[in-house]
């Protein structure tokens, strides 16, 4: 259990400036997100943390003590990997007792925690099978199990489940997020599966490009993405996005023949309109906020994605509805917004309201 | 195109594999009746053929009794073709001469069974072609390269175990002697160990080899982790250039050698050799071994970092296990590699204490010494690699393999 403090980290790979002067708190107990698209530096964040990577610049604090000179044994975090890493030539419990057995604990007491840990991780009827006789998500429990055994101050995951496929990743989602509400250690997660990012964090950071972009609640990424990149990272479906432009308070968007809307936005800088799929709402034409034409419908069972052309070539928007509502194809169709639920954007992609 | 009909094919593998077999049989014949025998090419290019064909038409009725009778009628063919003499040794014929002759029945027939597999008689297709051709080149370089591998062993066994009066009556008579008496067989090998030292030599010869693999791996596992995982200065440049050892040939480094170690009183000693070897062995230790652990996954690495290990325990604990293959790889070349050094061997040593086998070999090489002691030297030399090597076999090929992958 600990507070984790990131100082103004830098890290160069040659020539490559791969992290950028981040600053972090990491709060005692809480689960912490790092998503981003790929080769961002997420994984370089997290190996930098655990000290698997020396850094240029900067410091790291482990329960406000400076670590940052310190060997990975030593800052006492535990680190899951993206491909399992397990010790091919030890049977499992061998692998999730390796690092007490290193440190000379006694016997008895080894067989007791690796009964435990096991115990947990529902692995007990495997302890003498090899990794290569298990299955993904039975090499991943043992992967977990290795990291808990030596009760540290921080768990590191970097991507644990994106080697599984997509039920067992539900289903060790879960078990994650369990096992973080019974232990309450701090937990850093990698991960670029934005589902997995809004379901287990706390805290989600956004990462581009080497640099933080936002810090927030799920909730707060998803209703105040605080620019153009975090709003499209962000939820599923992508949010709508459009190039727009203001005439006397009215926003339009922008084609060959710019299109009206009923949209109302006093600020000049404005250059780009997002809104959620899920917040637009069919109406009647006359109270419409932007008039479209629905061109094809995604029918989900739990769902539909309707595809509406709004006059913008090649963009269409996508609106979410239940399953059930009957929209006519390539007929006049009323959309409605409310105000608070857009999104403006200025000329560098920051957002305005 | 006629090179595409069954019938050509036939033809010309019919005669192919009647001449080369009777090549083989009449050198066979030579060796070991220890008679004086010729080849007789026409006649068994005829037979061939004519057996081909008939086997090309009569593929369909193929039955053990069908490949006895084919044997028995070429073995009738070849007598009445070459007119009850096959090897033109103008004299009545005897039995060896008639079993020769039906071995060479006996191989001709199978080849020309294997080879003509599903070949009919008329046009054939591409893929029919293409199989027979490749069957064909294949089948013969396959013979080819067994006789050649196994030819000079067998001649070297043989001549070790003959004693000097049958050698000097007929030195290509390489049958075994009828003699039951062990003592008089290998009198050759009795002689080198009692007279000749070759007890001395071959313990040299183990003890260099084994220091020398021992010494080799023990700097380049590390080495060859260090240059796989650790980033420092001037790498790239260093792991490059550590082949690169192999450039110079042996015979420059051994006359600057020569004067450095006689100066250092290196010279007659194991020591000194055992200072060589490791230095032209480790170079190429190091390359395949880096090969290997760059194929081991690095997470495994940090994952052990995080456990708590050292570099030092992660080679022990982590990476010699996982890379068992390519360490008895390496471990079997290197001994190799000391076994059968001989240049710095025969410049160092000059004591009859320190000589190493192949040293101890070339020690024998004058007029004084009988020809089949020295084959009984070759064969003791060969022996102790060959036994592990075949031993060891199994890990090398996947050592190699898997090194290989990515280097
Ligand atoms: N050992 C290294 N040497 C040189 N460059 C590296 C090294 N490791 C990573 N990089 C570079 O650093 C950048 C960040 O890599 P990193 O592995 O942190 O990305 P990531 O966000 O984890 O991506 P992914 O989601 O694909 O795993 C990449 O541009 C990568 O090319
Ligand atoms: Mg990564």
């Amino acid at each position: 259990m600990a507070s984790i403090k990131l100082n103004n980290i830098s890290k160069w790979f040659g020539e490559n400036h791969v992290i950028k002067d981040i600053n972090l708190n990491i709060i005692d107990g809480e689960f912490i997100v790092l998503v981003g698209p790929s080769g961002c530096g997420k994984s370089t964040l997290l190996r930098i943390i655990s000290g698997l990577e020396d850094l240029e610049s900067g410091k790291i604090l482990i329960e406000n003590k400076d670590v940052t000179d310190k060997i990975p044994s030593d800052r006492k975090l535990s680190m899951v990997f993206q491909s399992y890493a397990l010790y091919p030539h030890m049977n499992v419990f061998e692998n999730i007792g390796f690092a007490l057995k290193t440190s000379g604990i006694n016997k008895e007491i080894l067989t007791q925690k690796v009964n435990q840990v096991a115990e947990t991780l529902k692995l007990k009827l495997l302890l003498n099978r090899l990794p290569k006789e298990l299955s993904g998500g039975q090499k991943q429990r043992v992967a977990i199990g290795r990291a808990i055994i030596r009760e540290p101050k921080a768990f590191l995951f970097d991507e644990p489940l994106s080697n599984l496929d997509a039920s067992l990743r539900i289903e060790m989602r879960l078990e994650i997020s369990r096992l973080h509400k019974k232990l309450g250690i701090t937990t850093i997660y990698v991960t670029h599966d934005q589902v997995e990012a809004m379901t287990l964090a706390n805290r989600i950071v956004v990462i581009n490009e080497g640099k933080i972009i936002q810090v927030g609640t799920p909730k707060e990424l998803y209703n105040r993405p605080k620019n153009l990149f975090v709003a499209k990272f962000i939820g599923t479906p992508k949010m709508n996005v459009l190039e727009c432009t203001t005439i006397n308070g009215n926003v339009y968007f922008i084609d060959k023949i710019n299109k009206k809307t009923n949209i109302r936005c006093n600020n000049k800088d404005i250059q780009k309109i997002g809104f959620r799929a899920e917040k637009i709402i069919i109406c009647e034409t006359k109270k419409a906020s932007f008039i479209g034409y629905a061109k094809f419908i995604e029918y989900l069972g739990a769902e539909q994605f309707i595809y509406v052309d709004v006059g913008v070539k090649e963009n269409f928007v996508i609106v979410k509805e239940k399953p059930d509502i009957k929209v006519p194809l390539n007929q006049k169709l009323g959309l409605k917004i409310s105000q608070k639920d857009i999104h403006f954007f200025s000329k560098n992609d920051t957002r305005l309201n | 195109m006629f090179w595409k009909y069954g019938l050509f094919c036939s033809i010309l593998t019919g005669s192919i594999w009647g001449l080369f077999w009777q090549i083989i049989c009449t050198m066979i014949g030579i060796l070991t009746i220890g008679e004086k025998l010729y080849v007789n090419v026409v006649p068994f290019l005829i037979v061939g053929s004519l057996i081909s064909v008939i086997y090309v038409f009569l593929q369909n009725k193929i039955s053990i009794k069908f490949h006895l009778l084919s044997i028995i009628f070429m073995v009738l063919l070849i007598y009445s073709f070459t007119f009850g003499d096959p090897f033109l040794q103008k004299k009545t014929n005897s039995i060896s001469t008639f079993l020769l002759v039906v071995i060479n029945s006996f191989f001709t027939w199978i080849s020309i069974y294997l080879s003509l597999k599903q070949i009919n008689i008329g046009k054939l297709s591409r893929y029919n072609l293409e199989k027979f051709y490749l069957r064909l080149l294949w089948g013969l370089g396959l013979i080819i390269l067994i006789l050649i591998t196994l030819l000079p062993f067998y001649i070297m066994i043989m001549t070790s175990l003959k004693n000097q009066q049958s050698l000097i009556l007929n030195p290509l008579d390489l049958s075994l002697n009828s003699t039951s008496d062990l003592n008089v067989l290998f009198s050759s090998y009795i002689e080198l160990f009692t007279n000749f030292n070759f007890h001395i030599f071959l313990f040299n010869s183990f003890l260099v080899s084994i220091i020398t693999v021992f010494v080799t791996l023990f700097f380049s596992i590390p080495g060859a982790y260090a240059l796989s995982r650790l980033r420092f200065p001037a790498k790239e440049w260093f792991s490059g250039s550590v082949i690169l050892i192999y450039l110079i040939p042996s015979i420059v480094l051994v006359i600057p050698l020569y004067a450095v170690f006689s100066q250092l009183g290196l010279r007659n000693s194991l020591f000194g050799l055992l200072i060589v070897y490791p230095a032209t062995t480790i170079p190429v230790a190091l390359y395949m071994l880096r090969g290997y652990f760059n194929s081991l996954s690095k997470e495994i690495d940090d994952a052990a970092i995080m456990d708590g290990l050292s570099r030092f325990q992660i080679i022990i604990k982590i990476a010699m296990p996982l890379s068992k293959p390519a360490i008895v790889s390496v471990a079997l070349y290197v001994f190799m590699i000391a076994w059968n050094e001989f240049l710095f061997a025969f410049m160092f040593l000059d004591d009859t204490d320190l000589f190493t086998l192949s040293r101890g070999i070339v020690s024998l090489n004058s007029s004084e010494i009988p020809q089949q002691h020295l084959m009984a030297g070759a064969v003791i030399a060969t022996l102790p690699v060959m036994v592990i090597f075949l031993y060891l076999e199994k890990f090398l090929i996947s050592g190699l393999s898997s090194g290989g992958v990515k280097g």
